[in-house]
């Protein structure tokens, strides 16, 4: 019983201060900085009292075991990965596999120019060929 | 740090701030987070010292970095790591610096692909300056040049490597082996096609491990000068309009060059020369602004540069008339002579009307004429070059093509440890607390041509030369600094550490009445007219083609677009995000380096390097070096023209004086490395 709630306590505790987290990060200005902050620091300061009052070998252990029991299949069971909901492609949209192929400077096989076989050169034809510096028919350098 | 430095630190107002904010989950380190939009509150005072409309924040550092492009960033965080209490304060954000656009490669000679030796680099260097170049400061370059490369391997840059996995070295920029006669020398190491790109991002993320301020988006208006001393900067934050006076012992300018001037350059808009404008106004000189470097086929109104390979593949230029103008101006050659002379033929063919476009001011480069395919082999990638900065379909229309500018060779002088000198009674005068580094600095690298490839080493070879000289030369005060130490140390620099000298409470009155001046400016010309007068009479009159009379018409004529800034007008009155007078700003800043780089240039009676003139088309020594040494008299130091020039301007007239100071013809060590005599200098 007392692991269960002990737990708990960890669980409301780290998700206040993440939460205090959050909103940290939203408002960045200094105006608003020390309200959120008095509330983030209290959270520190009780997370660092349960610390310090030698709780965090169980809270750890605990921790632990929660995600030990995520990986075993406790809650959910994801057979398949996640996948990142894709939004609809636009009127203007470029499938991603369309803009790889109009590349006009093609990659190397493994990044290894196949005549000079320097690894992770310039793409293309030898920039210097012509005496300066040239990319796509820009002079960089000369 | 032990718990007793611990308690000793929580006396310290800054780190019992810092210990607070930072959530618990991380409470191991008591390092403060090392970016903060509003700089290290602790150290910041506001006073009304110099009027009470604009109240100025105060700063107090151990050293200032003005600007973060690649020097900068080496300078600051050089500083850093020697424990200095550094301030990096930069108009944009550093990986937004001009540095990102230099897609070419670092020269360095680390004999990766043959036997290499710095020596001969070093003999390239000075050639290819003209003999213009301080030989010591090639020597410390060309000497420093592998470490460097090397320090920044192990700083994480991704340089292209051979098959064996050490750096691959092309072939680039008129290296050659064995002082010239060993054959082509391959010296250029690069990130595939993005190797400013790539130093910029790493550095700025080395940088992040020190604990430097980043001040961004504050536009420094200018230096702090007392008895000829820098003790700091003074600067506009753009985002709140505020005034804040950096006061520091060491002052390190990396603000980069000045293509803006011109109508036509590579540079990015924010290249407007700020750190020589602002040691101009400090009445200390400015070195060999004359010498500009041109590319003569740069896209019209883009700035981007077409490469030579398009002439070489049969590209060719015309005019107006549809005539291929390079036959009357090369015979032979055509239009593959050298880019000097085709950047002048381009000149005067439009200095004679005939010229195209709406203006008559650029001629258009052919390529329709080639079979379609074969410029997608031979140049992939120039249709969608030309689509997108020329709007043209390279194979129906010619693309509009003038002289460009790319780089600067000029700048703010400095010896080869980096500081600012200035030349007084003949004698070179270390000026105390001013350092310079990168493109706006003239250590004299470049000379009077600079070698591609050879500006990035510039850059971090000076930039670290900048930190080095400062390191040795003061110890950081560790009052403002106490993380980066242990107990024993931060006691003895407490008693030996250096104070900053006290400075007048009104210091840079004078900017901000400028400032003032130009906010509520009410003339009758905008900013964006004077701008553009300024550029089209630079491009015109101080371009490629220099002659007596076009260089003494452009002096006049920019002499009263100088005058006309009298009456410029502005439309912003607000201060917070001003762009209106940050701009005005840059204009006044660009002024002041055009007008001295045209007086320089009508000056200097000869052609070297890139300062090329159709009345003098000779280098003019102290000897004739064409001929035998051997019974020729030298000419005294102000008959012959291998000096470099110091310009000095009066910012309320505009008016330039000229001064020569000797080039430095040795080597730091003779033995070591011998100083190259002048030659001819032919390829």
């Amino acid at each position: 019983m007392t692991h269960a709630s002990s737990f708990s306590i960890v669980k409301t505790f780290f998700s206040c201060v993440i939460f205090c987290c959050d909103k940290g990060k939203v408002h960045n200005r200094l105006v608003q900085g020390p309200r959120n902050m008095s509330l983030l620091r209290v959270c520190c300061t009780t997370t660092r009292g349960f610390v310090k009052r030698g709780l965090f070998l169980e809270s750890t252990y605990t921790a632990c075991h929660w995600t030990a029991g995520y990986a075993s299949g406790g809650v959910t069971k994801d057979k398949e990965p996640l996948k990142k909901a894709k939004t609809p492609q636009g009127r203007f949209d470029m499938d991603e596999t369309e803009s790889k192929s109009k590349d006009v400077l093609e990659r190397f096989p493994d990044g290894v120019n196949p005549e000079t076989k320097e690894k992770g050169g310039p793409r293309g034809p030898e920039p210097t060929r012509y005496g300066d510096w040239e990319r796509k028919g820009r002079c960089i350098d000369f | 740090i032990t718990d007793v430095a611990l308690l000793m630190f929580l006396t310290n107002k800054n780190t019992f701030c810092c210990f607070i904010q930072l959530p618990a989950v991380c409470q191991a380190s008591n390092r403060k987070l090392h970016f903060s939009i509003y700089g290290k509150k602790g150290d910041a005072k506001v006073s009304d010292g110099i009027s009470t409309q604009y109240p100025v924040v105060d700063h107090e550092f151990d050293a200032v970095v003005v600007g973060a492009g690649g020097a900068g960033l080496r300078a600051a965080f050089g500083l850093s790591e020697a424990g200095f209490n550094t301030a990096c304060v930069t108009k944009l954000f550093p990986t937004r610096s001009h540095t990102v656009a230099a897609q070419g490669g670092i020269n360095a000679a680390l004999g990766n692909m043959e036997e290499d030796d710095w020596r001969w680099h070093f003999y390239d260097t000075v050639k290819g300056s003209d003999w213009l170049g301080d030989q010591d400061a090639i020597h410390y370059m060309t000497e420093q040049a592998p470490a460097a490369v090397v320090e920044l391997e192990n700083f994480g840059m991704p340089f292209s490597r051979t098959e064996e996995g050490r750096i691959y070295q092309r072939a680039f920029g008129g290296q050659s082996l064995k002082f010239g006669k060993g054959g082509q020398a391959h010296r250029c190491c690069c990130v595939a096609d993005r190797t400013g790109h790539s130093l910029l991002h790493t550095l700025y993320g080395r940088s992040l491990r020190y604990d430097t301020s980043y001040f961004v988006e504050y536009f420094a208006l200018d230096l702090l000068m007392e008895d000829g001393e820098c003790k700091g900067v003074i600067a506009l934050c753009m985002e709140d309009g505020s005034i804040h006076r950096f006061r520091a012992k060491n002052t390190v300018i990396a603000t980069g060059g000045y293509g803006r001037t011109f109508f036509s350059c590579t540079s990015a808009h924010t290249s407007t020369g700020d750190g020589n404008a602002m040691v101009t106004r400090a009445g200390l000189p400015c070195q060999d602004l004359e010498f500009v470097q041109f590319h003569p086929t740069g896209i019209y109104g883009a700035g981007c540069l077409i490469t030579e390979g398009c002439r070489g593949e049969g590209g060719i230029l015309i005019n107006s008339e549809g005539e291929r103008f390079m036959e009357r101006y090369a015979p032979n050659a055509k239009d593959l002579a050298s880019r000097d002379v085709v950047s002048r033929s381009m000149t005067i063919e439009i200095r004679e009307g005939r010229g195209v476009g709406p203006v008559k001011d650029h001629v258009y480069l052919q390529l329709h004429h080639l079979p379609p395919q074969q410029l997608a082999t031979r140049l992939p990638g120039i249709s969608e070059t030309a689509m997108i900065f020329a709007g043209v379909d390279v194979t129906k229309e010619p693309i509009p093509v003038l002289p460009t500018v790319h780089y600067n060779m000029g700048g703010i002088p400095t010896n080869y440890k980096g500081q600012a000198i200035t030349h007084e009674n003949g004698e070179d005068m270390v000026v105390p607390g001013l350092y310079a580094c990168g493109e706006a600095g003239c250590a004299s690298v470049h000379g009077a041509n600079r070698l591609g490839a050879n500006s990035l080493l510039d850059l971090v070879v000076f930039g670290r030369a900048c930190a080095l000289t400062i390191a040795e030369t003061n110890t950081p005060d560790t009052r403002h600094n106490p993380e980066n130490c242990d107990l024993f140390i931060y006691l003895s620099f407490f008693l030996i550490g250096e104070k900053l000298s006290p400075l007048k409470p009104n210091a840079g009155e004078a900017s901000v009445a400028n400032l003032d001046k130009i906010r509520f400016a009410n003339g009758s010309t905008r900013t964006s007219e004077i701008r553009l007068n300024m550029q089209k009479t630079m491009q015109n009159h101080a371009a490629v083609f220099r002659t007596g009379d076009v260089l003494k018409e452009g002096c006049e004529k920019m002499d009263s677009v100088y005058k006309s800034m009298d009456d410029i007008k502005t439309f912003d009155r607000g201060i917070v995000w001003n762009t209106d007078l940050v701009e005005t700003l840059e204009l006044q800043n660009l002024m002041l380096n055009a007008v001295q780089t045209i007086v320089s240039a009508e000056a200097r009676k000869e052609s070297r390097g890139a300062h090329a003139r159709e009345d003098f088309k000779d280098r003019e020594d102290e000897y004739d070096y064409s001929k035998p040494l051997q019974g020729q008299v030298k000419k005294p130091f102000e008959q012959h023209w291998r000096k470099h020039t110091m310009s000095y301007v009066d910012p309320k007239t505009g008016k330039v004086t000229l001064e020569y100071r000797r080039v430095i013809d040795s080597s730091l060590n003779a033995d070591d490395c011998a100083a190259i005599p002048p030659a001819i200098r032919s390829y």
